[in-house]
């Protein structure tokens, strides 16, 4: 029996986010009795078709996860592979590999801010018709993002899944011309990024805010390429100590696997996260843009996370020039990692959050078992408790309003439905 | 300067027409190649400024009539449902994205080769690949390398050789 306060919202494809996934919410009177991110795409098998592979394939296979994010599964796969072989690479290269690193953190953030997150804030249904009346700022946007892309080129050797990295490095180095060069691409996309700053400093946003506990890697930099995990509740363990302290459970509605503490604890991982451990480890520079900005000590309202992206794009240009100030051409591209029998763990900061790989080895190099935990499956728990919480005070809305402050608060997240499955579409059930 | 686009995935099948294309006129055309995935600022970038860019790309028909080509120029590629793909933007999107900003070629075409297989997994189903095949004679024909006297050292109708390392370049630009 349907009765007049009883709704379900169902958006069975959501749009703007990387993926497919849908959302169901279903509300009898003014309780929100069930929220589902439903994750549809299918199980991708990645942790099983890497058994039996080489302790060399693993920055080539699994940068194929994602074309959003391949160098975070590179980089975290590098770190487990070496980590298992006892090797750790020259410092000259760990700065390389931050320098690619901080190429992908510009091309994904520019990405989600200016094309699926910001036509939110100023009511267009997508960036195309955000870019008939915003043609400037758009254009900023794909200025920032083709910065991005040439780092990417430079160091990585091509944009989407880059070819150069390889477990022990790189196989070239860049030259000091080829550094040069990007510098000059780079230098005026740093006022691109500080007007960008400014321009979503103006957003309204919704006022809404959580307590969820806060997981991000903490370094004696602001985090990308390695450290010690650390939460905003004071939990503190490294990338060995990951699965002693994070379970993952399989859930009817996803095919991507829903993540935990071991306590029971849900946590969220990503930029918001790695601002509230680590803003003290930004830039001068960045975090001058993060002040003016009107960011504290810690941002607990997930539609400002546009923000935390914004700063972080400032500070990604900001470190890579700094690199590549610095740069001497290293002595070697990469280091020897010859296999030995063992297990590697590795973590890095992918755009999105934290991303685990732990690989076993036999004494061949053989992979025998891989774990790869991405951060958007960590964070369905959190971005689902979100939604029951927001939707719950603005029931007065109708449907389509209603389905589409949901769907908003979904791009919170910037979501990567690809990379999660193991992983959108609104169903809003009001029965 | 004349681009011609492969776009899609060849570990999804029939997706991989387009980047099958672009290998296929490696080495026999006197024009700039590439392969991406189809991320509309990536597109954009390639094919600003072009005066004519060529993207190749599959598409999905309902009724489906796998191997056939669609001929689609600027108005109608617009028009483009969303990729087959797991991305949420599109070939249309980024044409109504680059126009929105003014970057666009001159001239574009849009050749969709239907598929019929978007699964895992490498290879095309038997229809389309004669359909690229048929494609990229037709392609080598039209943009075969002038001759040497306008282009380089090279023997007149001896295609030009390659300057790429023959992989594929996703977002990348290779003069073949």
């Amino acid at each position: 029996m349907t009765h007049r306060n009883d709704r379900t919202l169902n958006v069975s494809a959501l749009a703007r986010v990387e993926g497919e996934g849908a959302m169901y919410v279903r509300v009898r009177g003014t309780d929100v009795e069930e929220v589902r991110l439903n994750i549809y795409e299918p199980p991708r098998f990645f942790e099983a078709f890497l058994r039996g592979r080489a302790h060399t394939e693993p920055p080539d296979i699994t940068a194929r996860i994602c074309g959003i994010c391949p160098v975070a599964y590179q980089m975290s796969s590098c770190l487990a592979i070496e980590d298992a072989c006892g090797v750790a690479v020259d410092a000259a290269l760990t700065e390389l590999r931050r320098l690619l690193y901080c190429g992908e953190w510009i091309e994904s953030h520019a990405l989600h801010i200016y094309l699926l997150h910001a036509p939110d804030f100023l009511g267009y249904p997508g960036a195309v018709e955000m870019a008939r009346d915003h043609r400037a700022v758009v254009e900023r946007g794909l200025r920032l993002k083709k910065a991005g892309n040439t780092l990417m080129e430079v160091i990585g050797g091509r944009a989407i899944h880059p070819v150069n990295v390889r477990v022990g490095g790189f196989y070239r180095a860049p030259s000091r011309g080829e550094m040069a060069a990007l510098a000059e691409t780079l230098r005026p996309a740093l006022d691109d990024a500080l007007a960008t700053v400014r321009w979503a400093a103006m957003f309204e946003f919704p006022d809404f805010v959580h307590e969820h506990e806060y997981l991000a890697l903490s370094a004696d930099r602001y985090p990308l390429d390695g450290g010690t995990l650390r939460t905003s509740a004071g939990r503190a363990f490294p990338a060995a100590a990951f699965e002693e302290h994070i379970v993952e459970e399989q859930v009817p509605h996803s095919t991507a696997l829903h993540a935990r503490f071991t306590d029971g604890g849900v946590y969220l991982t990503g930029p918001l996260a790695r601002y509230a451990l680590n803003r003290d480890k930004l830039s001068p520079l960045a975090l001058e843009a993060a002040a003016a900005a009107g960011l504290g000590a810690e941002c607990r309202n997930p539609f400002r996370s546009v923000l935390v992206r914004a700063v972080e794009v400032v500070y990604a240009i900001d470190e890579a020039l700094r690199i590549i100030d610095a740069y001497e051409p290293p002595p070697r591209p990469a280091v020897p990692v010859p296999p030995r029998a063992g297990t590697g763990h590795g973590v890095t900061e992918a755009p999105r959050g934290v991303l685990y790989h732990r690989y076993d080895l036999d004494a061949d190099g053989l992979i025998t078992a891989a774990r790869i935990v991405p951060p958007t499956s960590q964070n369905q728990t959190a971005i689902e408790d979100d939604l029951r919480r927001f939707v719950a005070p603005r029931l007065h809305l109708d449907d389509a309003s209603l389905t589409g402050r949901c769907e908003q608060a979904i791009r919170n997240y910037d979501p990567c439905i690809s990379c999660s499955t193991h992983f959108l579409d609104l169903t809003v059930d009001r029965t | 300067m004349t681009i011609v686009i492969g776009v899609g995935n060849e570990f999804r099948r029939d997706d991989g027409a387009g980047p099958a294309a672009v290998e296929a006129l490696r080495g026999r055309v006197g024009v700039t190649l590439a392969v991406t995935d189809g991320e509309p600022a990536r597109l954009i970038e390639l094919w600003a400024g072009a005066d004519l860019a060529i993207v190749v790309d599959a598409v999905r028909c309902d009724p489906p009539s796998p191997g056939r080509v669609h001929e689609l120029g600027l108005d109608t590629a617009a028009l483009a449902a969303p990729p087959v793909t797991g991305h949420s933007l599109g070939l249309g999107d980024a044409v109504a994205l680059g126009a929105a900003v003014g970057r666009m070629p001159r001239v574009l075409e849009v050749l969709a080769i239907e598929g019929s297989e978007f699964g895992f997994g490498r290879g095309l189903t038997p229809r389309v690949a004669a359909a690229v095949d048929s494609l990229t004679r037709r392609l080598t024909a039209r943009l075969a390398p002038r001759p040497a006297s306008l282009c380089g050292p090279h023997e007149p109708g001896r295609p030009v050789p390659a300057t790429s390392d023959g992989t594929d370049a996703p977002g990348r630009k290779d003069d073949a």
